[in-house]
């Protein structure tokens, strides 16, 4: 698992004890490769009064707390395509503003030259050879490509009453041939003012269980479910991010011995259509049996026709049709920390060597993403 | 196709001394198909031995083909939306076929050959499903078994049930019986002039495999359970051995269901008593399709296709493997895989097996096979007795530049004593276009069947092949560069499409550096230096790209006679070819 943190000075302040709530932008899927990037949208809506990090990662407001916490928790390289693999972790705090948006490219394939910050952005934190030094917006691109990972930026936010201060969305953008999709962030607010158990707590929104799932033919259009399993804080496993003790002390997510503390790189869930007594429903209204679970860790994906059936039930389905989503809690195992909780993210794009659509000719690839809610 | 028709149908009325020296098989045409999809045909061999098909042209229409009379529309009403289909003999030389019609009245409908305007609905409220069988009865009748959605009030828990209805000759139906909850009817005849019908049902968490059995005197016996297992998936079906019944299905073990493994079952004192089998050495294989012959005798043969799903690997390709029984069930030989290993690189998803001849003691078995780019039919062939094989995994002479696929729902193999009519689908290379096919053999001529003489490639004419392309990149010949890659993207780009993609590109080099064979597909290594030269792109920049030097791999494919590039898109994904 690699660390790639630049600590710069981090201090253990023993300070006084302060809440830890805080805003939570979750983007559940991100990507990288040599011909796919993630764009993403940060808009810091807050005001003054919102409580931000400095550069050690101490929270405050006033001069120099003006950072929000970036992380990204990744699979790269061959562990990119791997369900099972537990996620690395790359964070920075990087620089925020009152009524600011970043738009970063998470790989730098755009905005190389400007820490993958892109369309000409002038804001007071775009500083290249101020104040963030070797740290980069583009955290994607100092890890081996290909990658696939979740994203977390969040400030530290204490106030009770609702004031939602951070919002974005992201892109996932296939430059190669310029077809693209994408989702909003999911955001989580803390206003309660709370300990620290609930800043991270997603769970609630969390796929429905039962969701029901549509699917094109298989030999035309690729069917892909991405998994991003989520905390489950009914079993106390809240996936907390800020930090191990009390008091304004830096966040870190990593124990002495490297291991993650706060769980989102083990999350577990496992996916399945299970639908009637079987897998899902042809054009026709004919079931079929032959469902195949998929267990993810961290993040993932699992195709519909390829690991959610067998052969033989997707020979059945091959002119597509409809399933219903089953989210569930895998056996426990060591190194992992399961949960039922998961958010799935749907995309249909064209199939590998597919050059039609419906049987007629398509010029072109096209892919189709959304969150299932 | 009615020209097709008439010369086969003239074929069949010559006195045999007027027949020419027959070229091993007749191809005939049966009609255009949709180009894609499962249940879409059937075909049947009547007691007269005329061979029968059924197909939905394009999904809008539902025909008949009939040895004699040619085409026979059996619904062609435009508001109407029928699918599912079966066939059973009613009578010498006359079928039924059954099919579900949706609108404008949602049935079961019977309809027999010689009077296709008579529509007989035998579904009768059940909310019939389009999964249907049907067998003949003796007197010109049939039975028909089918699944409908009706609930029923004392089983809320099942929603799904196989019914069962009676016609006979006259066009009377009776009433559906409820059989057993379920949504894959089948059943097989039990030897004795009455079916056993077998389902496959969700009972408390597990599935159940469960029979009943309808005598000769149409009383139908109580539920017999056969086995129960964790969950199963396709395939799974039923046949008739030597007295026993035989019922197969995939169990799904683990937590996950991926541990996949071909199970069954047999009966031979009337569904009492079950005597389980499995697949063990074909543990892990996904199995696509399964099918299963036998002799009559004892001597039972499984086709199946499948492909390797072991925990932790990616998926293989599809592969075809023959399991045989020589003693009705009691033991099952190893495995025999139809290809070799060195094929693996493409896929076989298909595999048919029957008992021909006379005495029905020579095991025909149809792969379809992608090794050589186009589907081929290949088959083996055991010699008289069964045991040796006279012919092993060689290649039918099918003609024309066609890849031809095995049906997935139909048994394939039609043979009645010295006829033999394999019963195949042709797609052209762009795959737009899928017609049914009848190939036609004598038993003898199945024997003296001369394979197409084998594609041994040409290595030297490799690097010529891939040096003439070099030559066309660097000399902008773009005609000369489009005729080297593969007939299937030829079949879907014209030169003036492909002519769009090209230009930006300047090539100093392009050079064949070495390859790797296997079979006909080789692994290229393809010297390049390249730049792009500064033009103003769309966006108003200058846009280019510096000079580089690399080596790029590309596919080559020795396909009728010469080596052809696969076209490939990196970016894209896109490629032409299907093997």
């Amino acid at each position: 698992m690699k660390l790639s943190k630049v600590a710069l000075g981090v201090s253990l302040g023993l300070g006084a004890m302060g809440a830890q709530a805080a805003d939570v932008l979750f983007f559940p899927y991100v990507v990288s490769s040599s011909t796919v990037t993630t764009i993403v949208d940060v808009i810091d809506n807050g005001g003054a009064a919102i409580q931000r990090y400095n550069s050690a990662g101490v929270a405050g407001t006033g001069a120099g707390f003006n950072r929000l916490h970036w992380r990204l928790n990744y699979k790269d390289g061959a562990n990119a395509t791997s369900n099972s693999a537990r996620c690395s972790e790359v964070d920075y705090y990087l620089p925020s503003s009152p009524q600011d948006l970043q738009s970063v490219d998470l790989s730098a394939h755009f905005g190389s030259t400007t820490k993958g910050v892109l369309f000409n952005d002038p804001s007071i934190n775009n500083n290249w050879n101020g104040t963030i030094g070797s740290l980069t917006y583009a955290l994607a691109s100092n890890v081996t490509a290909p990658m696939r990972g979740v994203l977390f930026v969040h400030n530290e936010d204490i106030a009770t009453a609702t004031n939602a201060s951070l919002s974005g969305d992201a892109m996932i953008f296939e430059f190669a041939n310029g077809a693209a999709w994408g989702y909003r962030a999911i955001m989580h607010e803390n206003n309660t003012n709370a300990a620290n158990a609930s800043d991270f707590d997603l769970d609630g929104s969390a796929t429905t269980n039962g969701s029901q799932v549509a699917f094109m033919p298989s030999a035309e259009v690729t069917t892909r479910l991405f998994v991003t399993p989520l905390d489950d804080v009914n079993a106390g496993n809240t996936g907390d991010l800020n930090n191990t003790g009390a008091g304004t002390t830096p966040v870190t997510m990593l124990a002495a011995s490297g291991a993650s503390i706060s769980g989102w790189d083990r999350f577990t869930a496992a996916v399945s259509l299970q639908t009637g007594a079987g897998v899902a429903y042809d054009r026709d209204e004919n079931l079929v049996s032959g469902s195949v679970g998929v267990q993810v860790t961290c993040v993932g994906a699992a195709d519909v026709h390829a690991d959610m059936m067998t052969s033989g039930a997707s020979t059945q389905l091959a002119d597509g049709g409809y399933g219903q989503l089953n989210i569930a809690q895998p056996s426990a195992a060591s190194g992992i920390a399961t949960t039922p909780n998961a958010v799935v993210t749907y995309l249909s794009f064209s199939a590998a060597g597919a050059t039609t659509f419906n049987g007629e000719n398509v010029d072109g690839v096209f892919n189709n993403g959304f969150r299932i809610p | 196709m009615r020209y097709l028709l008439r010369a086969f149908v003239a074929l069949l009325i010559l006195p045999a001394s007027a027949l020419p020296v027959a070229a091993a098989g007749e191809v005939a045409d049966l009609g255009a198909l949709p180009p894609s999809g499962i249940g879409t045909w059937a075909a049947l061999r009547d007691p007269r031995g005329g061979l029968w098909a059924a197909l939905y042209h394009h999904r809008k229409a539902l025909f008949l083909v009939s040895p004699d009379a040619g085409e026979i529309p059996l619904m062609t009403d435009p508001q109407a939306a029928p699918s599912g289909l079966a066939l059973a003999p009613a009578g010498k030389d006359r079928v039924w076929a059954a099919f579900r019609n949706k609108l404008p009245t949602r049935d079961l409908y019977l309809v027999r050959s010689d009077a296709p305007k008579s529509l007989f609905p035998v579904g009768r409220g059940t909310l019939p499903l389009a999964r249907i069988r049907l067998a003949a009865d003796p007197q010109g009748g049939a039975w028909v078994l089918w699944y409908g959605e009706r609930p029923v009030k004392d089983a809320p828990d099942q929603p799904y049930w196989l019914y069962l209805n009676h016609i006979d000759a006259q066009g009377e139906a009776g009433t559906p019986r409820r059989v057993l909850p379920g949504v894959y009817p089948t059943l097989i005849p039990d030897g004795a002039g009455g079916l056993v019908i077998f389902s496959w049902y969700r009972d408390a968490g597990r599935t159940r495999v469960a029979m009943r059995h309808l005598g000769a005197d149409g009383v139908l016996g109580p539920e017999r359970s056969v086995a129960t297992v964790p969950q199963v998936s396709p395939p799974l079906g039923a046949f008739l051995s030597a007295g026993r019944w035989f019922v197969y299905w995939e169990t799904q073990y683990g937590e996950y269901h991926d541990d996949l493994l071909i199970e069954g079952a047999y009966s031979e004192d009337g569904g009492r008593t079950w005597h389980r089998f499995s697949l063990d050495p074909l543990r892990h294989l996904d199995v696509r399709d399964l099918s299963a012959a036998a002799d009559g005798s004892g001597g039972i043969a499984l086709a199946l296709a499948g492909r390797w799903r072991n925990p932790g690997e990616p998926l293989g390709r599809f592969t075809a493997f023959l399991v045989r029984s020589q003693d009705n069930g009691a033991h099952w030989e190893a495995p025999l895989e139809l290809r070799p290993a060195s094929s693996h690189y493409s896929n076989a998803p298909e595999a048919k097996a029957a008992f021909v001849g006379p005495k029905k003691d020579r095991l025909l078995v149809l792969v379809e096979d992608w090794r050589n780019i186009r589907a081929q039919v290949r088959y083996w062939l055991t010699a008289p007795g069964g045991k040796a094989w006279a012919v092993r995994d060689a290649a039918m002479p099918l003609p024309g530049r066609y890849s031809y696929t095995l049906g997935y729902s139909d048994p394939g193999i039609h043979a009645a004593g010295k006829r033999i009519d394999l019963l195949m689908e042709r797609k052209d290379d762009a795959f737009t276009e899928n017609h049914l096919i009848d190939y036609r053999l004598t038993l003898d001529e199945l024997t003296r069947l001369e394979p197409p003489a084998p594609a041994f490639p040409d290595l030297a004419r490799l690097k010529s092949r891939v040096n003439a392309y070099g030559q066309a990149l660097v000399g902008k010949d773009y005609q000369a560069a489009y005729d080297l890659f593969d007939p299937f993207y030829r079949a879907r780009v014209d030169f003036l499409g492909f002519l769009k993609t090209q230009g930006r590109i300047r090539y100093e080099v392009a050079e064949y550096q070495g390859s790797k064979l296997q079979g006909p597909v080789a692994e290229v290594q393809f010297h390049i230096r390249a730049s792009v030269p500064k033009f103003r792109g769309r966006s108003g920049r200058e846009l280019g790209a510096p000079e580089r030097d690399v080596v790029i791999p590309v596919r080559w494919l020795w396909i009728d006679g010469d080596w052809y590039m696969e076209y490939r898109s990196e970016a894209r994904g896109i490629r032409y070819t299907r093997y």
